[in-house]
């Protein structure tokens, strides 16, 4: 009986970004609180059963709605639900209890429906109602706390969201007068006013944090709760590009001339955001810088992309990047939240493998995204390889400051764990986290992993070497054979201390 | 027995419009006389008459879409006769106004339970329901120009009404200006009628047949018009009263601001330029250039002053001085999108305004509250009052799926399909931006700062965080302002309804 029901398609696409909506309007907060991660679970089961290719039309919604999944779209929503409902489970018991809780459970939801709802989207109108709703709602998961900080965080954040969606909407107008529809199956194929992919352009590279018009980004992170950045992070910036892919047309004149300014920028945001990430001493803010190089690569990727219609290579080395950041910055961040409560070195240990996960280490989800990137490549572009070869060596770079600065932390705190926060982390924030740190090692081998080679890894063993040097202590003049002197002497020392110390045990 | 029931409802049928006007208007006549001390009485008649009008509304509604002719004629002298008529705009306004009738003496019942002259007040805001909904069904420039001035003498008393010096004031300078305006609107019309004859509204215009040699006398026309109907539409220089007569009771800033006496202007606007000129033949005199600038100024004047006001209601009247323009610059752009924009913007604009005036109300009368920076922390003690003002405020702003965001979207449309995309959107996005900048902030402080102490709490919070006449009339208009943008597709809504007024005029 369920399963009919359950299969009925457009059943489950309406769920989808609907459930939230109706669980905001729960008060209670001990059933509340576990609609969190419920609430994403029909999106990750539409993202699994659905096929491609389905659709429903709601002629009467807006502009003329119509939500479905395309192959872009699947896999959007594949990453967007499993993260959204893991970061669910992660807040279940990870964000404190009293009257901001329901105002966070709310806004959550909201957040979660308009994300799912830009994915599914196939019109305008309710792209710019997803994403307009989850650009407004995250303003209060930002500003959760009540803090100078976080207020200022999230003020800064909500004029920067307020003025990419403004541009979008006139992007988005200009787009449809343009080519006469909603709908982004008509926007395939025809030429837009130079203008409009401007603004839209312009609209999303605020969310996908073009160098520039990046500010909010690393503030936002500092402010905001780990689950918070995790989605932020992981899910809610790429929102950006998946709108570029939406929005403008692939191969037209106009989108090409711009396509060629998205791959400029995104390498320049690829360095940018480790330039000024290897300056920062807050894990999270770290964090955050990476995300800014990353989505650098990813934007860099989309305008490739952009410049001919449909390079399956391309689009897949895309998906592939998206899926891999997404899931692995979303581990780091629920991960620093676990450590900054615990403190425990195995968690370190794990943030370390995570880290690597990133870096693009051989076996991971890295290298794959890594060498898909590399092997679709068109040949015009080629010499970005080089590019992405600078770019590995800076991410290695910039994750050796991100351990770092949480060993850093741990001194500062060290110990005191218990004067520092006030709760030890619930079972579903380890059980979220698991999950996540499970998945993000495991989904990779569900793919051919890239042929092993130095070339690859070399820019990750020159930058892990600049980091060992870079972290080993002081060393003297005269280096080693001093070193060994020194060494010697200091056991020597101690040596004699403790058989002062235990003399009369000794002599006994 | 047969007959005369038939011959009853043929008479009924084809005087519809004047019952409708009639209804509100005879009520307001007998409420004067209904005893101070009646609540009872006083009430029942409010709420008969709103319902029996809304009901009589949604007869006509449905003959007007199957295409039944509902005209009154009465000839006071040879070439001087008055006109009612209801055509698919005159519709949309009033059923507008006949539901916001509804919900506003729900509101209005509530919030003067106890404050004296009330017999006075609903008798003259009976009849300011009536002047407008006569307005709207004129069917000549005549007709509409009577109502329009009868709309002024029953609108003053509402805003002198609490007797004050500062409400005196105010009322004093809203006659000046209104009346100002309507001896201009009059003069226009006089002239106007010597030149071109009867002045019936006929959908696409009446005027492009005329010689040439008359069309610098038509552009002087046309100045005085706007002039005229600009002071009401409160155009930037001439909208200096409104933020003046926001003294007044909550539900009489809801009627003037939503329905009666600037939406009255703005559609008085739309009349002028699409049923006596025509858009087209305005666009040949070049009347609409101009036209277009004053309202994109109005725009960012309006938005820009309502930045600097602490006071919420001063900041509701600007922002409304800014949004009423919307209404303007979709008419002052040729083409059928930027009508439709500017059209359903009449109805949306209405929604969304009533309920922020509703709920502005709500925060003076249950918590004294009367300034942007009382509202620390009202999110909580008034949940609902502050989820419709949120909804109001995003829908001005533009934000899906408020109903805001329909109307911008197909004043963007028009202005491409026009080719002035250059000057509207900057005016578009600077709006936006604006209202973001003195909404949110108010949000901000509602949802997420703890509160204070409120500065005068009447109603104490028992079931619902107010009275319950208070409550429901903003949630109402604002699940309506919802609505209308959610569903703008559905046949039947604002939009639909704008598009079937749209295609008349471009025939």
């Amino acid at each position: 009986m369920l399963q009919p029901v359950l299969l009925e398609l457009p059943f489950l696409l309406l769920l989808a970004p609907l459930l939230p909506l109706c669980f905001a309007l729960v008060g209670n907060d001990r059933i509340g609180q576990w609609l969190l991660p419920v609430a994403a679970l029909p999106a990750l089961v539409a993202a699994f059963v659905l096929p491609v290719g389905t659709s429903v039309a709601l002629p009467w919604v807006l502009l003329g709605a119509q939500w479905g999944l395309d192959a872009t779209g699947q896999v959007f929503l594949l990453v967007t639900a499993l993260l959204w409902l893991l970061a669910g489970l992660y807040s279940v018991s990870g964000t404190p209890a009293g009257a901001s809780w329901w105002r966070f459970r709310v806004f959550f939801l909201l957040t979660l429906s308009g994300n799912v709802l830009l994915v599914i989207a196939q019109d305008m109108g309710s792209f710019f109602l997803g994403f307009a709703l989850m650009g407004l709602a995250a303003y209060g998961l930002i500003a959760q706390q009540a803090s100078v900080t976080t207020r200022r965080a999230g003020r800064i954040y909500l004029i920067w969201t307020v003025l990419g969606e403004v541009l979008l909407f006139a992007g988005a107008v200009f787009t449809a007068g343009a080519i006469g529809s909603v709908y982004f199956s008509e926007v395939v194929g025809k030429e837009l006013p130079l203008a409009a992919v401007i603004l839209v352009t312009l609209g999303l590279g605020i969310k996908v944090a073009l160098p520039g018009l990046h500010v909010w980004l690393p503030i936002a992170h500092g402010a905001a709760p780990p689950a918070v950045s995790a989605l932020l992070s992981g899910v809610m910036v790429k929102a950006g590009i998946l709108g570029l892919l939406r929005f403008l047309p692939a191969g037209a004149a106009s989108t090409v001339w711009v396509a060629e300014w998205l791959v400029w920028l995104g390498l320049v945001g690829a360095f940018y955001g480790v330039v000024f990430g290897l300056r920062q001493t807050a894990p999270k803010v770290i964090l955050a810088y990476s995300t800014m190089s990353q989505l650098g690569v990813l934007t860099l990727l989309t305008g490739l992309g952009l410049q001919a219609p449909a390079d399956a290579a391309l689009a897949m080395a895309l998906l592939l990047y998206v899926a891999h950041h997404a899931w692995v910055k979303g581990a780091l961040f629920l991960g620093v939240g676990l450590f900054k409560q615990t403190l425990s070195w195995w968690l370190l240990g794990v943030l370390v493998v995570l880290a690597l996960v990133l870096i693009g280490v051989p076996l991971t989800s890295g290298a794959l995204a890594k060498g898909s990137v590399k092997a679709a490549l068109p040949a015009a572009w080629q010499h970005l390889a080089l590019g992405l070869w600078l770019s590995s060596l800076a991410t290695t770079l910039l994750m050796g400051r991100f351990v770092w600065s949480l060993w850093r932390y741990r001194r500062q705190h060290g110990g005191a764990a218990s004067h520092h926060t006030s709760t030890s982390p619930g079972l579903t924030q380890w059980l979220g986290w698991a999950i996540l740190v499970e998945w993000v090692l495991w989904w990779p081998f569900l793919f051919a992993l890239p042929v092993f080679k130095w070339w690859d890894v070399s820019p990750i063993l020159l930058g892990l070497g600049m980091v060992a040097l870079a972290l080993l202590p002081r060393i003297p003049a005269g280096d080693v054979p001093v070193l060994v002197a020194h060494t010697g002497y200091r056991g020597w020392h101690w040596v004699r201390q403790w058989r002062h110390k235990h003399r009369r045990f000794l002599s006994n | 027995m047969n007959e005369l029931l038939n011959v009853l409802t043929e008479a009924l049928g084809k005087n519809l419009p004047l019952w409708i006007v009639l209804s509100s208007f005879s009520v307001g006549l007998v409420i004067f006389f209904v005893q101070e001390s009646s609540h009872r009485l006083r009430t029942t008649l409010n709420l008969l008459a709103a319902v029996v009008k809304l009901a009589l509304v949604g007869v006509l509604l449905w003959g007007v879409y199957h295409g039944q002719v509902y005209e009154v004629r009465w000839v006071i002298a040879p070439n001087l006769e008055l006109l009612l008529h209801a055509d698919a705009l005159s519709m949309l306004f009033v059923t507008l106004s006949a539901l916001l009738w509804l919900v506003t003496t729900v509101y209005a019942i509530g919030y003067l339970e106890h404050s004296p002259h009330r017999s006075r007040f609903f008798g003259f805001f009976s009849l300011c329901v009536s002047a407008t909904v006569g307005l709207a069904l004129a069917g000549n420039l005549v007709t509409f120009v009577m109502f329009y001035e009868f709309l002024t003498l029953a609108t003053y008393p509402l805003v002198a009404h609490k007797g004050s010096d500062e409400a005196r004031k105010a009322a004093r300078l809203y006659l000046a200006y209104t009346f100002t305006g309507g001896l201009l609107l009059l003069v226009a019309v006089v002239w106007l009628k010597s030149i071109a004859g009867p002045l019936t509204f006929v959908q696409g215009g009446i005027l492009d047949t005329l010689p040439a040699e008359t069309h610098s006398a038509l552009r002087w026309i046309f100045l005085l018009m706007i002039v005229g109907l600009g002071v009401k539409a409160a155009l930037v220089p001439l909208h200096g009263w409104l933020p003046k007569a926001m003294v007044a009771p909550a539900p009489v800033s809801a009627l003037l601001h939503a329905v009666a006496v600037v939406k009255a202007g703005a559609f008085g606007i739309v009349r002028v330029v699409y049923d006596v000129y025509g858009v087209e033949f305005a666009d040949v005199l070049g009347v609409l250039v101009p036209l277009g600038i004053v309202a994109a100024f109005t725009i960012v004047y309006g938005s820009t002053l309502a930045l600097f006001q602490d006071e919420l209601k001063k900041r509701l009247a600007y922002s409304t001085v800014s949004q009423v323009s919307y209404i303007v610059l979709g008419t002052a752009i040729l083409g059928p999108l930027a009508t439709v924009g500017g059209i359903v913007h009449l109805v949306h604009q209405g929604l969304m305004k009533i309920t922020l005036f509703f709920a502005a109300g709500n925060y003076a009368e249950t918590l004294g509250i009367h300034r942007v920076s009382q509202m620390n922390g009202v999110g909580k003690r008034m949940p609902l009052t502050t989820l419709a003002f949120t909804l109001g405020a995003l829908g001005m702003i533009g934000i899906p799926p408020m109903a805001g965001f329909i109307s911008k979207w197909y004043l963007g449309l028009g202005a491409l399909e026009a080719g002035v995309l250059l000057w509207v959107m900057p005016v578009l996005i600077a709006s936006s931006l604006l209202n973001a900048a003195y909404f949110l902030p108010i949000l901000y402080r509602a949802w997420f700062l703890p509160a204070d102490s409120w500065p005068d709490e009447h109603i104490q919070a028992q079931r619902w965080e107010t009275h319950g006449m208070l409550l429901w009339p903003p949630v109402i208009t604002a699940s309506l302002a919802l609505l209308a943008g959610l569903f703008a597709s559905l046949p039947f809504s604002p939009l639909e309804w704008a598009q079937l007024i749209t295609a008349r005029e471009y025939k």
